[in-house]
């Protein structure tokens, strides 16, 4: 007898993702990836003024607010016929490469890390680093006064969970590192954004913001100590989780997915948007064949809503024709989230996939030595091996800049013109893409890393990337079901845009009333 | 403390795309046209969960705004402390990506830098599509304000 077990994770008060797996004898038979929140930005955009799009959509997320702005900026560059100066082109991918370090140290120490770790471990912590004891201490203390906020509540640790004190204890202290080092990373946004989150400098043609010395200057001494920490320790603590403690889960291939990649490239080297000439390769990878990279091509990007709140006749359309009409009382539906396909298959989108696509020699041989790719492990080495390359890289960029010379090439907004802006964002590959008809915004649609990989299946019933992943997955433990949060984790999903409301279980607040 | 030695910081959090969702985000556009002391800093804090972290840590006083669903009528004012409604923590309410703001609260404690906090909320009466608060919210802002220089005056 199958049962069905539910995570349904929340933030405030909406929930943005749920997961609904059967599970047969300890393993998930059936899974489905449920995206709880309409998003709609592509219907605020209607008949704005295209030079808007890049504030409002960047709006989508906090997380990737930069990604978003990207994208939509790129869409107008092509839509408007800007090419963008030198300046403009390297500081987009400094702003970029920010994000990317940001949200690559949040999401292994902050947002997944914990899930691999038995916290309670840290007790038993008996040796002699002062920085370690410090921890335990705290930790300790916490449990003592019966508040282990914020590393519980959390899922049991079950057999693949790390339980040596001195490697949980060694954990929590990085945790605690991380912290100062992704508010680098995001000072470092800032210094080219000007703020962070939903930066404001990003323009059609360019940026707004000069690469003055001082800059140059502030954002390189803070690089420098990301790269030191993002090799000595992020990469380190990776590689020996990887390859260590957590090797039997990726041998065991615990959520290996679908094994189409997709990546859109990103960090343009030449002529801005041109995705042929990127640091981070454009490609597309069919059933996990590694030897062959297909070129990308555009034409074959659809989305397919047989199993989402929207209208059957919009499907099945390229983005530039795409259509936003909900149907919430649809039957046979279950997500928020369209199916986009490539080519008519479902793509994992994301650091795996763009390693896998770029194929850089040190992450090949990563590859070649651990075997049985991929995994949800995998998707972790993958994050971190790509945010040392992506560092390293940006000192070089840095250095290229020239202060005094032009950062954007102003052009006026088109009477009509249509664009796309390929891009990738932290968790994978993120397309914007605008219609303009009289000055204005006819069309916009966003189709957004979270929608490849946790996409309900397909009008031929093809099941979503995280789907298949969950499909297989063990698990012992229905009232536990650890193993299926490790995997959607490792995907780093994201379906933002959330209502965020404070909202207790009981009526509490009502005690604290003032008028 | 002296008053004007303690760096309060006024926080308003929310989604000004869902109506009345923003109303603590509005809430700061009313505060800014006070002449308030020196030592008070408004922060647009949108949805920001973990990042708020760093701003959070800066400060001697926290006050948050935002909108809180206690079941009472429209425009119904609360005032709590984030450790009175533990019931929010207690679940597996970790989203699967993004740190929510008491969770940041609980990370700045563990740092030993979290300022004492207190919380105003303001019952939403819709939260749907849009930037503009319902009539019956926008009209609760100056009270909000009121409230909130209260807060300053006795930290």
């Amino acid at each position: 007898m199958a049962q069905k077990i539910v995570v349904d994770p929340i933030t405030r008060i909406e929930g943005h993702l749920a997961i609904e797996v059967e599970v047969e004898g300890g393993v998930v038979k059936d899974a489905k990836c449920k995206g709880t929140l309409f998003r709609g930005l592509e219907i605020i955009c209607q008949g704005k003024d295209p030079r808007d799009a890049a504030v409002l959509t960047s709006r989508s997320c906090g997380v990737c607010p930069a990604e978003h702005a990207h994208a939509s900026v790129q869409q107008l560059d092509m839509a408007f016929g800007a090419e963008v100066p030198d300046n403009g082109r390297i500081i987009r991918n400094l702003v970029a490469g920010s994000n990317f370090i940001a949200s690559h140290i949040l999401h292994f120490y902050h947002l997944t890390a914990l899930d691999y770790l038995d916290i309670m471990a840290i007790a038993q912590y008996n040796g002699a680093d002062p920085a370690l004891l410090k921890v335990r201490d705290k930790v300790v203390a916490l449990v003592k006064a019966g508040d282990t906020a914020p590393f519980t509540p959390r899922y049991n640790p079950d057999q693949f969970s790390v339980a040596d004190p001195t490697v949980v204890t060694t954990a929590v202290h990085h945790y605690i590192q991380a912290l100062e080092m992704r508010k680098k990373a995001q000072e470092m946004l800032a210094i080219f954004g000007g703020k962070m989150p939903h930066h404001v400098t990003y323009v059609a043609g360019g940026v707004t913001i000069q690469p003055t010395p001082d800059r140059i200057a502030a954002f390189r001494s803070r690089l420098l100590e990301l790269i030191d920490f993002i090799n000595n320790v992020y990469l380190k603590d990776v590689l020996y989780f990887g390859t260590g403690p957590l090797k039997p889960l990726h041998d065991m291939k615990v959520g290996a997915g679908c094994g189409n990649f997709l990546s859109y490239g990103n960090f343009d080297l030449g002529k801005s948007g041109d995705f042929n000439n990127r640091f981070l390769k454009a490609g597309a990878i069919f059933n996990g064949d590694l030897t062959k990279v297909n070129p990308l091509d555009p034409d074959k990007i659809h989305e397919e809503v047989k199993y989402s709140w929207y209208e059957n006749t919009t499907t099945g359309k390229h983005p530039y024709e795409g259509e936003t009409k909900p149907d919430a009382k649809k039957e046979g539906a279950y997500s928020w989230l369209k199916a986009p396909r490539y080519d008519g298959k479902p793509m994992e989108v994301g650091p795996l996939a763009r390693q896998l696509v770029t194929q850089e020699k040190g992450f090949m041989d990563l590859v070649n030595k651990l075997g049985a790719w991929p995994s949800a492990v995998a998707r972790h080495a993958a994050r971190a091996w790509e945010c040392k390359l992506i560092a390293e890289a940006m000192l070089k960029w840095v250095g290229e800049l020239k202060p005094g010379e032009p950062v954007c090439n102003e052009k006026p907004v088109p009477e009509k013109g249509r664009g796309m802006g390929l891009v990738e964002a932290a968790r994978g590959a993120l397309g914007h893409f605008g219609v303009i008809e009289n000055y204005k915004i006819r069309n916009y649609q966003m189709v957004v890393p979270t929608t490849w990989n946790c996409s309900p299946a397909d009008d031929e019933g093809v099941k979503g990337p995280v789907e298949q992943a969950l499909i297989g997955a063990p698990v012992p433990d229905p009232e536990n079901p650890i193993n299926l949060v490790r995997i959607v984790r490792s995907f780093d999903p994201c379906v933002a845009c959330a209502v965020h409301l404070i909202h207790p279980d009981t009526n509490e607040i009502k005690k604290f009333r003032v008028v | 403390m002296a008053t004007a030695d303690k760096k309060i910081l006024v926080l308003g959090v929310g989604n000004i795309l869902l109506k009345d969702e923003g109303v603590g985000v509005h809430s700061l556009k009313e505060l800014e046209s006070y002449n308030l002391p020196s030592n008070v800093r408004l922060h647009d804090g949108w949805v920001a969960g973990i990042d708020l972290l760093e701003v959070i840590q800066e400060a001697d006083k926290l006050i948050v705004i935002d909108a809180v669903d206690a079941q009472a009528e429209p425009g119904a004012i609360f005032r709590f402390a984030p450790h009175q409604v533990e019931t929010m923590v207690k679940k597996h309410n970790t989203s699967l990506h993004q740190i929510d703001l008491f969770e940041t609260l609980k990370i700045a404690k563990f740092l030993d830098k979290c300022p004492e906090t207190v919380v105003i909320g303001i019952q939403p009466k819709l939260i749907d599509w849009g930037l503009e608060l319902t009539p019956e919210i926008r009209a609760v802002l100056p009270r909000v304000a009121e409230i909130v220089c209260q807060e300053i005056e006795m930290s």
